[in-house]
């Protein structure tokens, strides 16, 4: 299945709120959460695509995107401290900051499509696919968890894979690798307190972005 | 006492059958099951966060972490995915090597899932059988690489050495002469005519775990019309490998999306017919011997095509340490790829394998950096396990344990 078949597919049908672009092979399709639903069905139902299985759901942070560590101030046990320097300020791939890609395979064409929603910080929630596809039900679970997005209509929205009574989304950029609690058992109370870590980041290897194209 | 009628219970999260540590509440009726509520993530390590913050070259070793027991098959995909990006094509003997250790892999997989499933039903026989079969292969493993489990193998751009031509042999005093002589007696030539030998030895060994199964009566029992899934089901459900091939798709990335050198290889698919646990047992089991056939097929090649097994290219591979003796440049390359790494294109890639469990893949985005900037891992098993609740509705605690096996999870692989 070739980009221009999956753009002549679609159509005018959706026109306007759609962008359809293709990298390494791989096809992209853009899409406005208004739509969403609506869109997914007809990919899912349509007679050309057959797109009958969600292979794969996951979330990306857009905060630290096309940022790298580039100028030393002074360097310590502690690794080097780095500021930040963006060079990027449009990006095909980053429209706001954050992301929700959905992997879609069609097992009668045998063709894979990439389908990807923008969200804000101020209004993460989206419509759910659960009533398309049965198995969104744990990946959107998962990316509630790691990322915070409020899935309009799953069922069941509770976290997964992190800790019972955890708080924050550990893979939004501004979630500390370290992690911000840390539970140890303390001997004058006898028991279990949860205190904020004290850990400090240290970067052995910067973040370096340089665009030589050498491999295209 | 009248008014209960739902027991709760906990399955977990240390129970043998649990495969590791899960916790499943039941809710019963008496013994019937009539809602599996799973708690995944109590394994969970964040590794895509981990990946986040590291080279893209020193995550080769965390891919191993995800599914313990599908180790280079994890590899193999997110060294597919940054090749992909990177637009480079492997030489063909590093792409013959990872095909074979990928079918390696599927051997040690599926022993491992046929001795644990056979033991969670009752038949403990087919685990030390399995169990002798996987030392073979897993010696296969520690001569290449070193490492018997968590082996990081594959670079992007090949694999980091070639297969050894010796073969560690048995010594010591524990053993009599005689006995040595026997553990020995495949281990005089190279690791291709062990693994060739091993390779003329399976087929019958795989009789043997099917004469003690597939038409055993209380096998049939329990495991003939336990968690049925109908083929648009398991579709829906985003099934993948041998659960969906159990239920009569025929999908096989190596044979629809084919990648390494899957498409130069004589192998067929198994397909179930009913979708109970019965049908992918057999599918597995005829998985093994096609996983067979192929490393046959590899070896035969690798014996007589001699090459190199990585990429040339200073930028994304390792000089030799003997240049590094005598060239200025390799020294600079040579400290640049270990403390920079490189430069992947901005993009965004998926690349998936067929993993003995299903399909297993790896979505990066990259923005251009040394640092893949969102590392997805898709695990099969974390699909798989979605599914435990329609899977086992309405039958018996006992076949609970009977469908977490025929799942073939590793939590490893399920909380990441």
């Amino acid at each position: 299945m070739k980009l221009e078949d999956i753009k002549s597919i679609i159509g005018s049908k959706f026109a306007g709120n759609i962008v359809v672009f293709s990298n390494v092979g791989e096809i992209t399709i853009d899409v406005n959460k208004d739509i969403l639903i609506d869109f997914c069905k007809f990919l899912r139902d349509d007679i050309k695509l057959k797109l009958k299985a969600l292979i794969d759901l996951s979330g990306v942070d857009y905060l630290d995107y096309g940022k790298s560590y580039w100028e030393t101030i002074d360097s310590t046990k502690e690794g080097f401290s780095r500021a930040h320097k963006s060079d990027l300020n449009y990006s095909l791939y980053m429209k706001k900051r954050f992301c929700v890609s959905y992997h879609l395979l069609s097992y009668v064409f045998n063709f894979r499509v990439r389908l990807r929603v923008f969200v804000d910080l101020d209004d993460m929630s989206l419509p759910s696919v659960v009533g398309l596809w049965p198995t969104a039900d744990w990946h959107e679970r998962e990316a509630y968890d790691l990322f915070g997005f409020i899935f309009l209509g799953h069922p069941n929205l509770i976290r997964i894979l992190t800790d019972y009574g955890f708080e924050g989304h550990p893979l939004r950029k501004d979630f500390p690798l370290t992690g911000e609690y840390e539970i140890r058992y303390d001997e004058n109370k006898g028991k279990i307190i949860r205190e904020a870590s004290f850990i400090k980041r240290v970067i052995n290897t910067p973040k370096v972005i340089r665009r030589d194209f050498r491999y295209r | 006492m009248n008014n209960i009628d739902h027991y709760k219970m906990n399955f977990g999260p240390q129970h043998p059958a649990a495969h590791g540590v899960m916790r499943l509440v039941l809710d019963l009726d008496g013994e019937v099951i009539k809602k599996v509520d799973a708690h995944a993530g109590l394994l969970h390590r964040s590794i895509e966060k981990i990946c986040e913050n590291n080279l893209y070259t020193q995550n080769v070793g965390y891919m191993d972490r995800l599914d313990y027991v599908s180790m280079m098959a994890n590899e193999h995909s997110y060294v597919l995915a940054v090749e992909k990006l990177l637009g480079i094509v492997p030489p063909i003997r590093a792409l013959y090597i990872r095909t074979m250790f990928d079918e390696i892999t599927r051997i040690l997989n599926h022993l491992l899932w046929l001795g644990a499933h056979a033991l969670d039903i009752g038949a403990m026989a087919v685990f030390l059988y399995a169990f002798r079969e996987r030392e073979d292969l897993m010696d296969c493993y520690e001569a290449t690489t070193g490492g018997r489990l968590h082996v990081a193998y594959y670079r992007p751009g090949g694999v980091y050495r070639d297969l050894p031509d010796s073969m560690p042999k048995y010594k010591g005093e524990n053993f009599s002469e005689k006995r040595l002589k026997t553990l020995n007696y495949n281990r005089d030539g190279s690791l291709l005519d062990f693994i060739s030998d091993f390779v003329s030895r399976f087929p019958k060994l795989v009789d043997e775990y099917e004469t003690l199964l597939t038409d055993n009566r209380i096998w049939k029992q329990r495991t003939v019309g336990i968690g049925v899934v109908s083929p648009d089901r398991a579709v829906a459900l985003g099934f993948t490998g041998p659960m969906l091939r159990g239920s009569g798709v025929e999908w096989d990335l190596r044979k629809k999306q084919p990648y390494a050198v899957y498409d130069r290889l004589d192998f067929r698919i198994p397909v179930g017919v009913n979708g109970d646990c019965y049908d992918r047992y057999l599918v597995r089991v005829a998985e093994l011997r096609e996983a067979n056939k192929i490393i046959k097929q590899c070896v035969d090649w690798l014996y007589k095509n001699p090459g190199p097994v990585m990429l040339e290219d200073s930028k994304i591979s390792p000089p030799l340490r003997m240049d590094m003796k005598t060239s200025m440049e390799s020294l600079i390359h040579h400290f640049k790829y270990f403390s920079e790494g490189f430069m992947v294109p901005e993009g965004e890639v998926y690349a998936a394998i067929e993993q003995p469990k299903g399909e297993f893949g790896i979505y990066i985005v990259s923005d251009g950096s040394n640092k893949p900037y969102r590392v997805k891992m898709r695990a099969p098993s974390y699909v798989h396990l979605s599914a435990i609740d329609e899977l086992s509705r309405g039958h018996l605690i006992a076949d609970l344990v009977t469908v977490i096996g025929t799942l073939d999870i590793v939590l490893g692989d399920v909380d990441r």
